[in-house]
């Protein structure tokens, strides 16, 4: 619906046949000009797009629509009309930024509008591409902070969908500045990921994978390698071994269960010929470090530091179990947790993830964009909990799903947060648990039995 | 009982009253006093929202002006008595249920976002503040349940105060409400430690009972969400039919009440205990506070403020030696606050220094239990007790009207520099 400039250059690039309603009468006349050699099977039909007959008297069975007219009022209208006759996909452009939840209630996929390179972004909706649709995390540190979008200066033909910002879906607009903690959504219909990622990591190194870190202090952090290699291998991201002095047997061990293909760094005292067989010479960097060096706080905030957008996790193996565990006796695993400044990940789980429950605060935001991107790479299902004063971060994590086609289930709870959760995580099965350390609505001293009592793998988030 | 038939008491009351004057007291009916009770209590929030005091001093003043008519009456000669059975087990209740409130009102976990430095500068700031309000009161030889008294504060008025003028979510909001909690739980605890310290090797006892008492029941209720969640969902599930929550929540106060008595320790500190541990296990405590809200606040709590009230009056105030001790507890309250805030430049600014010692002078839960637990311990008498009730209510009168004029020159200034703390 609307066959404006937008509309005019998508149907040049469709590659479906497609039918195209527009309501002014010379317009339609001047697309029939434009579009008379398309080899693609199309009818432009006079009409207006927001009215039920119009669309129904397009003949043909639709699988998705695009609805690109000015007016929020009338793109609503053209909405309800195409969920009557059964089309299945509707994205659609919102031309006020406070009327997208109304539009995205109505199952309709959105966009803002004006945002530039429309064309672009409603073609990588149609036909997804993963490496296409990016979630970027501004971190403390990203030389973006404080720079315009006009300033960026993002590669042509990247064009940024929504930013939300604290409570908020701020509109793109060139003169909005970047702010630390906005997660941003970015289409590009090009592989130009990599010039993203370098404009909003410090290092401004041009790096397209995460860090998975992986301490090796015991013979059971072995138990976390199958999870690791699947999140490596899913994520496209680098393991980094992380070896204290006298550990370097344990990565000799490990390299055998590690595929090929993964590539991977190595912070140790020891010297990369210590290690390594000759045969097997995969390292990408040996970071060699004295005994002071290696100390997994200042290792995670060196990471942190980078401002690197891409999802970076450290992964431990889970505590051995015990019926009598005690929440109020702190842990090396419960410090580790409660003072590190990237997420941590308790590894429990021995295959890809299926389903992955999280609690959605007024505040998520990293939370929702890990989950995203876990979710994206694994296939998993995303179960939020959600009470009714947070809806608003229910909208964005589906507004998210949507572009990435991501399943979300939005299970509103009326009760007790820390009991509804548990309630849910015991009831049902999950593969993976994402909750926010130190947050006031959940019982911490439940969230660490999470973390040395349940069955699945849990990630905190700080 | 009808409305009406209540009426017909209340005349018939009165016509005895008329003919028994300056003979023997003649005892209410206790469902009128009830009704004379409810009548007030529904008039006491306009009454206080129109001089824009805090509900529960409206309460208490009203409290207050029943007692001093009762007096004056008596003064004449026409004996009027309004204790009852009843209104006495309603009333306990509704302080049951105020320090079970107030113990809910807490959250500890603010306390986490602190350095190290603060959370000693806090530390010193409340010790001190008990010291000095301590002292004058045992030099004069008075009880030294009422210097603890004095050295409390009350949340429950500091954080509408702030929440009224907007800057609750401040760096001082932040600091200020943190200093009152403590000061208010300190005061209660120190109350019952110090009534509970004549018993000798049973106040040691005591002591390593209660927080051992508490982790336990910390960890069993912890268990019982991790093992139990199904049914602990239903317990705190505001929509269920059968108000389990509203139940076991009442439940679990009167146990903590009937444990605190037995260990030895002042009862209604079990109640705050109780509020303390369910605020402590359930965090988000919206849902449970939203169904026992109704009944304290709109029932058991204003029956307990306005019946106190009854046993005060203002005519004893017109004894100099009253009036001394009254202005003595206020001058003493805001020293004790002034001295340590000051010394250890505890907010940014001066003005900001003087304004917190002013808003953390408004002392009125821990007067009134405080004034509860000295009565039935023998320590105060009524007439001490009537003075420390009407210094709780002055106080929370008097140092929110300073404060706001404080305040209200630098507010403008302050919320331009100040960033939002949400921690």
């Amino acid at each position: 619906m609307g066959g404006g400039s937008v509309g005019g250059k998508l149907a040049l690039d469709l590659k479906d046949e497609f039918v195209l309603i527009e309501s002014d009468p010379s317009r339609v006349w001047e697309l029939r000009e434009v579009l008379k050699d398309n080899p693609i099977d199309h009818e432009i039909i006079h009409g207006d797009g927001s009215s039920f007959t119009a669309i129904s008297s397009a003949s043909g069975k639709f699988d998705a629509a695009v609805i690109l007219m000015n007016k929020d009022l009338e793109n609503l209208e053209a909405v309800a009309a195409l969920k009557k006759i059964g089309v299945s996909r509707i994205i659609a452009r919102v031309n006020r930024t406070e009327n997208m939840a109304r539009f995205i209630e109505q199952g309709a996929e959105v966009f803002n509008h004006p945002i530039g390179y429309e064309e672009g972004l409603i073609r990588t909706m149609l036909y997804p591409d993963k490496s296409h649709a990016l979630q970027i995390f501004v971190r403390e540190g990203s030389p973006a902070i404080g720079s315009t979008i006009h300033e960026l200066g993002l590669p042509s033909g990247a064009v940024i969908g929504s930013i939300f910002r604290g409570e908020r879906m701020m509109a793109p607009e060139p003169s909005l500045v970047i702010k630390n903690g906005d997660l941003i959504a970015i289409d590009t219909v090009g592989k130009r990921a990599k010039k993203i990622w370098k404009i909003f990591s410090r290092s401004g190194k041009v790096e397209s994978s995460g860090h998975l870190l992986f301490p090796l202090t015991r013979d059971r952090d072995l138990m976390a390698i199958k999870e690791i290699e699947i999140l490596a291998k899913k994520l496209g991201s680098k393991i980094v071994f992380i070896l204290p002095p006298g550990k370097e047997g344990l990565f000799i061990a490990a390299q055998g269960f590690i595929s090929k293909r993964i590539p991977f760094e190595v912070i140790s005292t020891a010297s990369e010929q210590e290690c390594i067989l000759e045969s097997d010479r995969r390292v990408v960097r040996w970071k060699r470090l004295d005994k002071k060096g290696i100390q997994m706080r200042s290792i995670m905030s060196e990471h942190m530091k980078d401002g690197s957008p891409h999802v970076d996790l450290m992964i431990v193996s889970s505590p051995k179990y015990s019926p009598f565990y005690l929440p109020f006796i702190s842990t090396n695993l419960d410090r580790m947790v409660e003072n590190a400044p990237m997420p941590i990940l308790i590894s429990r789980c021995q295959k890809p993830y299926r389903e992955i429950i999280m609690y959605l605060h007024n505040r998520s935001a990293f939370e929702i964009n890990l989950a995203i991107q876990i979710a994206r790479a694994t296939g998993a299902r995303i179960t939020a909990l959600i009470k009714a004063r947070n809806s608003k971060r229910a909208l964005y994590l589906q507004r998210f799903a949507q572009v990435y086609k991501v399943k979300v289930e939005i299970v509103k709870i009326v009760g007790n947060p820390t009991v509804e959760l548990i309630r849910e995580v015991k009831e049902n099965h999950y593969d993976l648990v994402i909750f926010k350390d130190g947050l006031r609505e959940l019982q911490m001293s439940q969230m660490r039995r999470l973390v040395h009592q349940w069955t699945g793998s849990v990630l905190v988030v700080p | 009982m009808t409305f009406l038939s209540i009426l017909m008491e209340a005349g018939l009351a009165m016509m005895d009253i008329s003919r028994s004057i300056g003979g023997p007291s003649r005892t209410v009916d206790p469902f009128l006093i009830l009704g004379l009770v409810a009548v007030l209590a529904f008039i006491a929030p306009f009454f206080s929202r129109a001089l824009k005091l805090p509900i529960v001093v409206g309460e208490i003043l009203f409290g207050v002006l029943v007692g001093t008519a009762i007096h004056g009456l008596d003064l004449a000669g026409v004996h009027i008595d309004l204790s009852s059975d009843m209104l006495e087990i309603l009333s306990t209740l509704g302080f049951i249920t105020l320090m079970f409130m107030i113990g809910m009102e807490n959250d500890f976990d603010q306390l986490r976002s602190l350095s190290r430095k603060e959370k000693y500068a806090i530390l010193l700031v409340i010790s001190a503040n008990f010291m000095i309000a301590v002292v004058p009161f045992l030099i004069l030889g008075l009880p030294l349940i009422i210097g603890l008294i004095i050295g409390g504060a009350s949340i429950a008025v500091v954080m509408p105060v702030l929440r009224e003028m907007g800057i609750q979510r401040t760096g001082f909001g932040f600091k200020i409400i943190l200093l009152a909690q403590i000061a208010d739980i300190a005061a209660i605890f120190l109350l019952s430690f110090s009534v509970a310290s004549e018993g000798g090797m049973r106040t040691v006892f005591t002591l390593i009972s209660l927080p051992v008492i508490f982790i336990l029941l910390f960890w069993f209720m912890d268990m019982l969400i991790w093992y139990k969640p199904k049914f602990m969902s239903k317990i705190t599930n505001p929509s269920d039919q059968s108000e389990l929550g509203v139940r076991s929540t009442l439940a679990a106060i009167i146990i903590f009440y009937g444990l605190a008595q037995f260990i030895g320790l002042e009862a209604v500190l079990g109640a705050f205990l109780c509020g303390i541990l369910f605020s402590a296990i359930f965090k988000e405590k919206g849902p449970m506070l939203s169904k026992f809200m109704p009944i304290g606040y709109g029932f058991l709590i204003p029956i307990f403020f306005i019946y106190q009230g009854f046993n005060i009056s203002i005519i004893d105030l017109f004894d100099p030696a009253a009036l001394a001790l009254l202005i003595l507890f206020i001058s003493v309250q805001l020293i004790s606050k002034l001295i340590p805030i000051f010394a250890s430049r505890f907010f940014k600014h001066q003005w900001s220094n003087v304004g917190g010692s002013l808003l953390l002078g408004t002392n009125l839960s821990v007067v009134v239990a405080g004034v509860k637990i000295g009565e039935e311990a023998g320590i105060l008498d009524e007439k001490i007790s009537g003075i420390l009730i009407l210094y709780g209510v002055t106080s929370c009168i008097l140092f929110p009207l300073l404060f706001k004029r404080v305040f209200k020159k630098h507010l403008e200034n302050y919320m331009v520099h100040e960033p939002e703390n949400d921690q």
